[in-house]
């Protein structure tokens, strides 16, 4: 059942047993009440005609005439002459209770002992010929004979009076429940329709559009539902987009990865089967056996590389105090020898808090694609400066080709390469900037890059001065 | 012979497909980026691309579309995306095969040729001398008789006349035609050898070459 079904069931339930409870009592209090005030007034009027007739009665005694049922009638009908009214009728009974005397006729259901002996006040109300009466009685002896006089008032009209009441009620409280349940029903509608929109979004969202918001202004409860609603679904939203930038980043990888791996192996396999197969001349073997040897060196390059970059995922490493400018000129040194550029080192001293090893592999990696970019002077310089904040600054500078801008941005994405043929024929395999990257978030640093084409490259990163607590 | 143009970007794989194909007497240039690829199309006619999908400069996808709009060139593309997406949008290209990285020189030899006789048909069929060989049908004639072999026979043949005027080694010939799961006979390998030449009468055609095995000499 809909939320606005029972709120319109159950106030209109309890709104239409209030009214009839509340109604019932006041018909019944002006009933009774009316009831009342006619038994007053027709019980002075039963006991005036009740003396005039014995007055009438106590006389024809004294005049010494004798008192008979035709006596009697005849009084009473001059007593009605001038008392000319629907609503009264008299009827007189003898001591054996037969009727003497009616002005509307014999009436058989009357119990006159009845009305006597009833405890409670003087009259009783009874139905005759569907009309309702009340019924007074007394009694005289007139020589040794008892006379009852029974005085019946029409008081219908109070019945119908009660009738008309409660059909007019009855009318009224339709027209109050009516409007009432329209009331309800629209102020219903207009409190659950927030929340209809609500489950409508959510449904929405629940099929897989994220996008989807609700726009509910008010600020009662609803409202603040509302609110953490459009929070949630901007949570959900946001790990959505996170979640599909992780697969896509994954993807990625793996093709990169995919196709780093297979170009090499290709290559391996067909110059070896070729060796296998034939006895090939000097030139080609040597060519076949040289292919052979640098395409294995460059998988085992990117084994090596690929290791340290799982295994820096998810592990902290521990930073240790490192002698910087020592550091860099040792690193220097050794890869002057085998990557056989000149390297220019100007290095403050300092103490940095760092991994010697995981830094040298960054240095080595940065020193290898300035090398890469085939600096004019054939010279990369290498600078080490101490800033005001507590950090140190590494620079990296070639004045080689640059990176165009547009991949500036990505180029520290695994497997991504400005130029593929020409880095890979230089050795690369589009991972070490990656790498770099991923050691230096380790060190709550990162590579920064500012390169122009045909002028040169400054790459840059930042390292704390010792002391530093950072994990 | 027919010329085929190498679109590879990297040297170590376009110098071995260079080197492979040659010794089968294709003549190969090669391009290292889509742009020198590009050019070369324009200015020479080939009768098959071999086309690497990731290039540098102009995308394999992009070159393939520019080969089929220019001309009917069959189009054999080489990808290490092992993605069958990768596959179906190279093919809906256009592109008449693929291969995926690695690769055996032997497979890409043998799609190149399937390609090349669905192009030019009728190519099915290869004379050497006086013998035609029909590798569809797998049939050998001799001056229009008929020689029966039997499958290894022929494969054997086959793979003879793949490797012509090299000198092949026992073992790789045996694994090569045999498969890598049986066991190295030297006395099969000889056995067939044996019957091959007394069957096709290629007696001193099929020299044996000591210490390393033999060579189809034509």
């Amino acid at each position: 059942m809909k939320i606005w079904k029972k709120f319109v069931l159950f106030t209109i339930a309890i709104i239409a047993i209030v009214l009839s409870c509340s109604r019932y009592y006041i018909v019944k209090n002006n009933f009774l009440h009316s009831i009342e005030n006619v038994g007053l007034q027709n019980e002075s009027k039963h006991i005036l005609e009740k003396y005039t007739l014995e007055n009438n009665i106590v006389k024809t005694i004294q005049d010494g005439e004798e008192v008979t049922k035709a006596k009697i009638e005849e009084y009473i009908k001059n007593l009605y002459t001038y008392m000319e009214s629907d609503l009264e009728s008299i009827v007189v009974y003898d001591e054996e209770y037969e009727q003497i005397y009616s002005n509307i006729g014999k009436i058989e259901s009357l119990d006159v002992k009845e009305i006597l002996n009833q405890d409670t006040g003087n009259y009783v109300i009874k139905e005759i010929n569907n009309r309702n009466y009340m019924l007074f009685c007394s009694y005289w002896n007139v020589d040794n004979n008892a006379i009852y006089i029974v005085n019946m008032y029409d008081i219908t009209e109070i019945y119908e009076e009660r009738d008309r009441q409660i059909s007019e009620t009855l009318i009224s409280d339709i027209v109050i429940l009516t409007i009432s349940a329209v009331t309800i029903f629209i102020f219903s509608i207009y409190l659950t329709k927030p929340i209809s929109k609500l489950n409508k979004a959510s449904k929405k969202i629940a099929e897989g559009n994220f996008k989807e918001r609700v726009s509910i202004k008010s600020k009662d409860e609803i409202g603040e539902l509302a609110k953490s609603f459009n929070t949630m679904a901007d949570e959900v939203e946001s790990k959505i987009y996170e979640l599909k930038k992780q697969v896509k980043q994954k993807n990625d990888f793996i093709t990169g990865f995919s196709h780093e791996l297979k170009t090499p192996m290709t290559a391996i396999m067909g110059y070896s089967d070729m060796l296998r197969l034939k006895k090939c001349d000097e030139d080609v073997t040597r060519k076949a056996l040289n292919y052979i040897y640098s395409e294995t060196k460059r998988l085992s390059n990117l084994s090596h590389k690929l290791m340290i970059l799982m295994s820096l995922t998810d592990e902290k490493i521990e930073l240790k105090a490192i002698e910087i400018d020592r550091f860099i000129k040792k690193v220097s040194e050794k890869e002057e020898m085998s990557q056989n550029i000149k390297i220019e080192v100007k290095a403050e001293k300092a103490k940095v808090s760092g991994d010697v090893d995981l830094l040298e592999c960054v240095l080595k990696n940065l020193i290898e694609n300035a090398r890469k970019a085939e600096p004019k002077d054939n010279k990369v310089m290498i600078i080490g400066e101490n800033l005001e904040n507590e950090k140190y600054r590494i620079s990296v500078i070639d004045k080689g080709k640059g990176i165009p801008k547009e991949h500036i941005d990505r180029v520290t994405e695994e497997f991504y390469m400005i130029d593929k043929s020409r880095s890979r024929n230089s050795g690369g395999s589009g991972i070490g900037l990656a790498l770099s990257q991923k050691i230096l978030a380790l060190h709550g640093s990162n590579v920064n890059i500012e390169s122009k084409v045909d002028i040169g490259t400054n790459v840059y990163f930042e390292l704390n001065r010792k002391q530093s607590s950072k994990k | 012979m027919s010329k085929i143009l190498i679109v590879e970007d990297e040297i170590a794989i376009s110098d071995l497909i260079k080197i492979e194909l040659e010794e089968r007497c294709y003549r190969c240039d090669v391009a290292n980026d889509g742009e020198i690829a590009a050019e070369l199309i324009e200015r020479k006619n080939y009768d098959l691309i071999l086309l690497d999908i990731m290039l540098p400069k102009i995308d394999g996808y992009e070159l393939l579309e520019y080969i089929k709009q220019k001309a009917n060139i069959p189009v054999l593309f080489i990808t290490a995306k092992n993605q069958t997406k990768d596959k179906i949008k190279g093919l809906n290209l256009g592109a008449d095969d693929y291969i995926t990285k690695p690769f055996e020189i032997e497979e890409l030899i043998a799609r190149i040729e399937a390609v090349l006789r669905r192009y030019n048909n009728g190519n099915e069929v290869q004379n050497i001398g006086d013998i035609s060989i029909n590798v569809v049908s797998r049939t050998v004639m001799r001056n229009g008789k008929e020689i029966s072999l039997t499958p290894k026979e022929f494969d054997l043949l086959v793979f003879l006349i793949q490797n012509k005027n090299f000198a092949l080694y026992r073992e790789t010939i045996f694994e090569k035609v045999w498969g890598e799961e049986l066991e190295f006979e030297t006395r099969t390998l000889d056995l067939h050898i044996q019957r091959l030449r007394k069957k096709i009468g290629w007696k001193d055609k099929i020299k044996t070459i000591y210490k390393i095995g033999y060579m189809l000499c034509i």
